[in-house]
């Protein structure tokens, strides 16, 4: 597949990384915006998307060898020492990283593909309500946890939400409109 | 992780998928196998007769002109239907492998979008499918290398009887002239040869090397095996890839 190597316009309008969230329109659903980016933009080599609906991964290798196929070896390591560090109730991190890959719930299959497109350091990650079912608490956790992390790799998540209440506490500059991303296919 | 690795981790786990594609393989190998052998037996008889043949005065042989012309026109006319049965047992091979292959990764797509995402080529997955695919066919290889052991070693009887009935259906009707029958008939006779007309017909005056039969069938079919696995993986998974990302992104 030839990717298109030329960033769209909206990458100018998110300057700082860190998590940035689309409010759906109320025409249209988080899983239809979803798929329209994904159409638009999947293309480049720059953007992951992820859907934990989806299964990504490879059924026969853990969960460690899934996140990077072919990964080096620091990058795993590292990537353990963070779980380690950051005891996040969502994943029983201790053997999160070496279990097998063939039956992970949703959560732990969106934690596969996110920390996937981060080691790989795409610059920018699309996803859609993932933790719609966990409530408000979990989710603040978690997005404190991975600002750091975002601003680290320099990577921007964008996640297309319907849930107004999740974008309530943020700061303005991190909440983007739909027509950001339709109008300039 | 290397190639191998994920190679006998992903055999493991699409088991069945590995035992239908050894036996399939294993199935059409050992056909090609015997044909091969079969096809060094009817050269061997064909050869055999014709020295046999030069054992008798040049007058005897200008008799026999019409019988000697129809044995070699039905040794070529069988080594040549071995020959096409070979190829349609290759070509069966080829298809064989497209076929599972492709059903395979129908069942496998959670494993191409994660290697899509983790920005693999298709030829890398070409690779990858085509490690697993060459260790399958090495585990086929050994079992039909075990069989067509036992073929050369205790079946070349078989092998003979076969390979003369065939023979013998394709062979026309020159031979039973009563005219010829006579010739033949006073010509044996008179006993001066180490073998009669029958058995010379049969090529029971041929002596096998069963340890040449074998091993020349071995080296003449691995290559061809193993391109034929080359081709028909790399190709099918490198097609079946690029339709599968067309298909995702309609």
């Amino acid at each position: 597949m030839r990717k298109a190597s030329t960033a769209p316009q909206w990458a100018d309008a998110l300057p700082t990384a860190g998590s940035y969230f689309v409010l759906t329109p109320t025409d249209s659903s988080p899983q239809r915006l979803y798929q329209q980016l994904w159409h638009s933009f999947y293309r480049w080599d720059d953007v992951g998307f992820i859907d934990p609906s989806d299964q990504s991964v490879i059924p026969f290798l853990s969960v460690a060898d899934n996140i990077l196929i072919d990964s080096p070896k620091n990058d795993i390591v590292r990537l353990r020492q963070f779980l380690f560090d950051n005891e996040y109730t969502e994943l029983n991190t201790h053997d999160f990283l070496d279990k097998p890959a063939s039956n992970l719930n949703e959560t732990e299959r969106f934690y596969v593909q996110l920390f996937r497109f981060l080691l790989l350091k795409r610059h920018y990650i699309i996803t859609t309500n993932f933790l719609d079912h966990q409530g408000v608490t979990t989710f603040r956790i978690f997005f404190n946890l991975l600002e750091n992390v975002l601003q680290a790799t320099g990577s921007h998540l964008i996640m297309v939400t319907g849930d107004q209440e999740m974008i309530d506490g943020q700061p303005s500059d991190r909440i983007l409109t739909a027509d950001l991303f339709t109008d300039h296919d | 992780m290397l190639f191998i690795n994920r190679a006998i981790a992903s055999l493991k786990y699409h088991r069945r998928n590995s035992i239908i594609t050894v036996a399939g393989l294993a199935t059409f190998m050992i056909v090609v196998l015997a044909l091969q052998m079969l096809r060094q037996i009817e050269s061997a008889m064909a050869s055999n007769f014709m020295t046999s043949i030069g054992i008798f005065p040049k007058l005897v042989q200008v008799q026999l002109k019409l019988t000697i012309q129809a044995m070699q026109t039905t040794h070529a006319a069988v080594l040549g239907q071995y020959g096409n049965y070979a190829t349609y047992a290759y070509l069966g091979i080829f298809l064989f492998l497209i076929i599972v292959n492709s059903i395979s990764l129908h069942h496998r797509q959670s494993e191409l979008k994660a290697y899509s995402a983790t920005g693999k080529s298709v030829s890398w997955i070409s690779l990858q499918l085509f490690v697993e695919y060459f260790l399958l066919f090495l585990i086929a290889y050994v079992i039909v290398f075990a069989l067509g052991m036992l073929l050369a070693f205790f079946g070349t009887g078989w092998l003979r009887q076969l390979n003369q009935t065939n023979f013998s259906n394709q062979l026309p009707d020159v031979l039973n002239t009563t005219k010829t029958t006579s010739f033949i008939n006073s010509l044996f006779h008179e006993q001066f040869t180490y073998f009669n007309w029958k058995e010379l017909l049969a090529g029971n005056t041929v002596t096998l090397n069963r340890i040449a039969l074998f091993t020349t069938a071995v080296r003449q079919s691995f290559f061809s095996f193993l391109s034929i696995v080359i081709l028909a993986i790399i190709g099918s998974s490198w097609v079946g890839v690029h339709v599968w990302r067309f298909r995702q992104t309609r």
